[in-house]
């Protein structure tokens, strides 16, 4: 089964958002891309977390959800697909995504 | 966002024997067909299947607790609480106070492939010949131990709960387990890199697959209904 990896945290892959980073298509908006282990070590499956950018600079970031993208284990420089699904509000600009748990010691995993 | 009338209820136009249009009022509609996956949100915690649905929807990280199949003129199969069973979409769901509906079409990993009648009356004859047949309460425990649920957990005790076939053994379901493996074996519409598995399918796994589309939501609100689609307002 799967164990984990002392070096996962937020960067353990580069990810890569297609343009236009927040497709917005009527009232839902899909973002898709790849997300590639840049670690030297297998991660065992990957998960990730997405952050929404609003268009007033007042409105704070919010954590749209955590999505469980593959339970397949990615080996260094291997990638791996995602699309993600939302509601779409009118002042949503842009998301940030990275591997979750970003705090391995303060997530579900040791 | 075109708002449709205050009361204004669902309804639908059959387009053939697979495709319909659902209906909110004289601005929203989308095009639902047969084997859709419908996805479930209820913001209400009303029975004991519900408590369950939380604590799915807990350990997934996903809003969605439920899966079902989604057949025509409002029938739905789907495994719930205590079998597979085939619903009113009207009377199971629409009369609630706080729930939300999402339709998925899930589509092959190769574009060249397409989806049509004949497919997708094969993925609702399999769904329907679950029908009766026992709920798997063994899945939505076997959710706390996947990858990505609970950790520091022995690996005997992971094993337990991750060892079965559910591709194969039809004996029992899952809501999701059912609608992913209709698809698999109906066309051979996979959900994840690898079906074979013997990790339990969730809800989120097939509301995150990269092989699925959102089509629709049909949103209920304190009773109201609002339609969210993919089309731009007219």
């Amino acid at each position: 089964m799967p164990h984990f990896c002392d070096a996962w945290g937020p960067d353990a892959c580069n990810i890569e958002i297609d343009p236009p980073n927040l497709d917005v298509q009527g009232d839902f908006f899909v973002v898709r891309g790849r997300a590639v282990n840049r670690l030297g070590s297998t991660l065992p499956h990957l998960q990730l977390r997405m952050v929404m950018h609003y268009k007033d600079s007042g409105h704070p970031p919010m954590r749209q959800g955590i999505y469980h993208i593959t339970d397949r284990a990615l080996e260094p420089g291997e990638s791996c697909p995602f699309k993600i699904e939302g509601e779409y509000d009118g002042g949503m600009d842009h998301v940030e995504i990275d591997v979750w748990p970003s705090n391995p010691a303060g997530g579900l995993h040791p | 966002m075109r708002m449709a009338p205050l009361r204004a209820t669902p309804a639908l136009s059959e387009l053939d024997e697979w495709r319909e249009v659902l209906f909110l009022g004289p601005y929203k509609h989308a095009e639902i067909h047969r084997g859709d996956v419908v996805l479930v949100t209820d913001e209400d915690v009303d029975d004991v299947a519900e408590v369950m649905g939380a604590v799915v929807t807990m350990v997934t990280h996903s809003v969605y607790y439920h899966a079902l199949v989604y057949d025509h003129a409002w029938r739905i199969i789907h495994a719930f609480a205590t079998e597979v069973f085939d619903d009113d979409i009207r009377d199971f769901y629409l009369k609630k106070t706080n729930v939300t509906l999402t339709w998925l079409r899930p589509r092959h990993a190769d574009p060249e492939k397409t989806i049509g009648a004949r497919e997708t009356s094969a993925v609702v004859e399999f769904a329907r010949r679950q029908v009766g047949k026992p709920y798997d309460l063994w899945a939505n425990l076997a959710f706390l131990f996947r990858a990505d649920g609970v950790s520091r957990v022995p690996d005997w005790l992971r094993t337990l709960f991750q060892n079965r076939n559910w591709l194969e053994d039809h004996g029992k379901w899952h809501c999701s387990e059912l609608a992913a493996a209709a698809w698999w074996s109906g066309c051979g519409v996979r959900f994840v890199d690898d079906m074979q598995s013997k990790t339990f399918l969730s809800p989120a796994d097939l509301s995150d697959s990269i092989y699925g589309d959102v089509v629709c939501s049909l949103k209920i609100k304190n009773g109201g209904y609002q339609l969210l689609t993919k089309q731009r307002d007219a």
